[in-house]
């Protein structure tokens, strides 16, 4: 299921570096983890691994670095099954974040770097900058143990950075960071895919991952169920997502035939199969009064995501 | 970077974390001041045990001045005392200054007759029998000679008694403790740096970048070499001490007390490597404080039988349990030290239980690595079968 539409000129360039999952199967006794998941992450892009708790992302992640090991398929790196060596030029930032509670930064950050195979002094170079960059220089002293909960996640990436890694692997980067945190975490993921890093990363906030990444990966039941560029996968999907307005109030049709798009939504946003006509959807609205708004357009990411991992 | 740099780089980072660490320095502290306090009163017992006894006379009983010279043909180290009165004498007696009283015919102790000093007196007074009785009879000195001490069988001893034993099997006792100590507590910082990884989830984020065996194999070499330096400066002030102490009073300690320290080293070594890695495997298991009672029990069951047998041996070096135990891997490193400083040991048992020790540790250290392997990244509470199923035989690259 490889579903990168690339044009033809960069597909060369990609096939060079990437990460590419192959009949990824993991079973833990009864429970199917990953059942032949195959997908890529290429390098210079920002993939969104998507997909419902428990659906198998950290599961894979963790065997990029050999932390499981899958009872069947391959994960490959620039077309060669990952080895030792490929790791050191990976960075990984866990869901369980940890750090050494009781190093300083500094010190920290340096091990990290030379346990990446960085020299001494190009590993406190290199922690000296990622330091500065996350806004953590003052801190540099600091062990792990009095930091912010803020503080310390920034500390974490820099783990993961340290080193310049070809690929980042982030497990719920985004979790628990305030709106400017975000905003930083998704300026320096950015940055770092300009410089050609591939950067795989899971989330459940869809919003955010559909403004951040060019691809998504989306996993239910350790199978890929979708796939692809964002907004390719939005255009070719089979629904429409419309606004309705009925007399100034939202308004959403009873037809079991159109999807409410989502329950936080007040109404007024929907989802409907392509096979609706919009002339339907509006005749059925103005039933109920005068239409004072009506747009529609391709699904978003959060709609895609929920007739993807749909399990009625 | 190859794998033993990255061994090397771990290591380092847990000799130079610990180091500065308060837990180290007062631990290290501690056994200072155990053996400065120790020391001086193992000296003590040595010298009390090898100094002259101290005999009291009243008055001039006619055989005292037979007693120095009878004690020198006995080879016993007296020093005679002269005191004033029999009740100034028992007191004397009743403080420890005294070992005997003599006062007319009568010989007194305190609470037991020492067969030698007994000996001795017994001899002086017989001497200065026949010393009156040949100047009665007067008889020549060589009539008196041939009288009294006909050709009498010369002693010939195969196996002479071995002044330094003493001093060797006290240094040794005092050296096992020692060894016994530096292993738990090394140990017991294995332990805690292993659970500290475990709990704090950093493990997962190392293990991306290192195989569990080099965090494994660089944290023991790194908290053994810690425990190398503590165990070789207490070494330096143990054979310090023993320089400031009267050598000539304590022969042997001089000569024994540095290569005892280099077998005691050497033993460490080879019981930090087989137990080291009980210590990791018990804190790959747990990840809370509360619970490291529960696992440490671990490399207790053969420690400590280890050092209870080697306080056994340390009185009877000689014996059946003595040879087996020194051998045997599990209590060799804390045994053999022992019996090898009271007893000959043959070149083959000694080498044999080196062997063993390293084949012994090597096992082990798969072992405990695969448990190691299966529990690092569970979050919680982990049985050792689970944790050993979970690691499969060996991790692929």
């Amino acid at each position: 299921m490889r579903l990168y539409a690339l044009p033809r000129h960069e597909i060369g360039e990609y096939r060079r570096s990437m990460l590419s999952f192959d009949g990824l199967t993991k079973r833990y006794g009864d429970v199917v983890a990953l059942d032949r998941a195959s997908f890529d992450a290429p390098a210079g892009r920002i993939v969104g691994f998507l997909g419902p708790n428990g659906a198998g992302k950290t599961t894979a992640m963790r065997c990029v670095f050999g932390l499981a090991q899958p009872d069947a398929g391959t994960i490959t790196w620039d077309g060669r099954p990952v080895a030792e060596a490929d790791r050191l030029s990976f960075g990984y930032m866990p869901e369980e974040r940890g750090l050494y509670p009781k190093m300083r930064l500094s010190d920290q950050l340096v091990y990290f770097g030379r346990l990446t195979g960085l020299t001494p002094s190009e590993a406190s170079r290199q922690a000296d900058y990622w330091l500065g960059r996350l806004g953590l220089a003052g801190r540099a002293g600091s062990k792990v143990d009095d930091l912010s909960h803020g503080n310390q996640q920034r500390m974490q990436l820099a783990v993961a950075v340290v080193g310049h890694p070809k690929l980042l692997v982030l497990d719920e980067p985004f979790a628990g960071l305030d709106p400017l945190g975000v905003e930083t975490m998704a300026d320096l993921l950015g940055e770092l895919a300009g410089s050609g890093t591939g950067i795989l990363f899971s989330s459940h906030q869809l919003d955010l991952v559909e403004d951040i990444c060019e691809d998504v990966v989306i996993i239910d039941k350790g199978r890929v169920v979708l796939s692809g560029n964002v907004e390719e996968l939005k255009s070719q999907s089979d629904h429409v997502r419309v606004e309705v307005m009925v007399d100034g109030r939202p308004w959403a049709p009873e037809s079991p035939e159109y999807v409410p798009a989502s329950r936080s939504v007040r109404g007024g946003n929907f989802v409907v199969d392509s096979h609706i006509t919009m002339e339907q959807v509006q005749t059925e609205a103005e039933r109920s009064g005068s239409v004072t708004r009506f747009s529609y357009g391709p699904p978003h990411l959060s709609d895609l995501f929920r007739a993807a991992v749909n399990h009625e | 970077m190859n794998s033993l740099q990255t061994i090397f780089l771990v290591a380092g980072r847990d000799f130079s974390q610990r180091i500065r660490s308060r837990v180290f320095l007062i631990s290290m502290a501690i056994m200072m001041l155990l053996i400065l306090g120790l020391g001086p009163l193992m000296a003590s017992q040595i010298e009390a045990a090898t100094s002259a006894a101290t005999v009291g006379v009243i008055g001039q009983p006619p055989y005292a001045a037979a007693l120095s010279e009878s004690a020198d043909a006995l080879g016993i180290d007296i020093e005679v005392v002269p005191v004033s009165s029999r009740s100034a004498g028992e007191t004397m007696l009743s403080d420890g200054d005294l070992e005997v009283l003599l006062a007319g015919n009568e010989t007194i102790w305190q609470r037991s007759v020492s067969p030698s000093l007994n000996a001795l007196v017994l001899t002086a007074a017989q001497a200065t029998a026949q010393q009156e009785a040949i100047t009665t009879l007067g008889l020549s000195n060589e009539e008196a000679m041939s009288l009294l001490a006909p050709a009498l069988p010369k002693s010939v001893v195969l196996e002479p008694p071995d002044d330094d034993a003493a001093v060797r099997e006290g240094l040794a006792f005092f050296g096992v403790v020692v060894l016994f100590m530096a292993v738990v507590l090394s140990g017991q910082f294995v332990l805690l740096g292993v659970m500290e990884e475990k709990s704090s989830r950093v493990a997962e984020v190392v293990l991306a970048r290192l195989r569990p065996m080099q965090l494994l194999t660089g944290k023991v070499i790194g908290i053994g070499a810690l425990g190398l330096l503590q165990l070789s400066v207490l070494g330096g002030s143990l054979y310090a001490l023993t320089r400031m102490v009267d050598l000539d009073a304590i022969p042997g300690l001089g000569t024994w007390t540095g290569p005892m320290i280099g077998s005691l080293i050497m033993w460490f070594l080879l019981g930090y490597a087989m137990y080291s890695v009980l210590y990791a495997t018990a804190g790959s298991l747990v990840t809370r404080q509360e619970d490291v009672q529960s696992v440490s029990w671990i490399p207790m069951l053969g420690l400590l039988p280890g050092y209870f047998i080697a306080l056994i041996v340390s009185e009877d070096p000689e014996s059946t349990l003595a040879t087996v135990a020194s051998i045997v891997p599990i209590s060799a490193p804390m045994v053999m030290p022992v019996r090898a400083a009271g007893a000959n040991v043959p070149g083959w048992q000694y080498g044999l239980a080196v062997a063993l020790s390293i084949v012994t540790a090597y096992l082990l250290m798969m072992a405990a690595g695969r448990v190691y392997r299966g529990s690092m990244l569970r979050t919680s509470k982990t049985k050792i079968r689970d944790a050993w199923r979970a690691a499969g035989p060996s991790r692929p690259q």
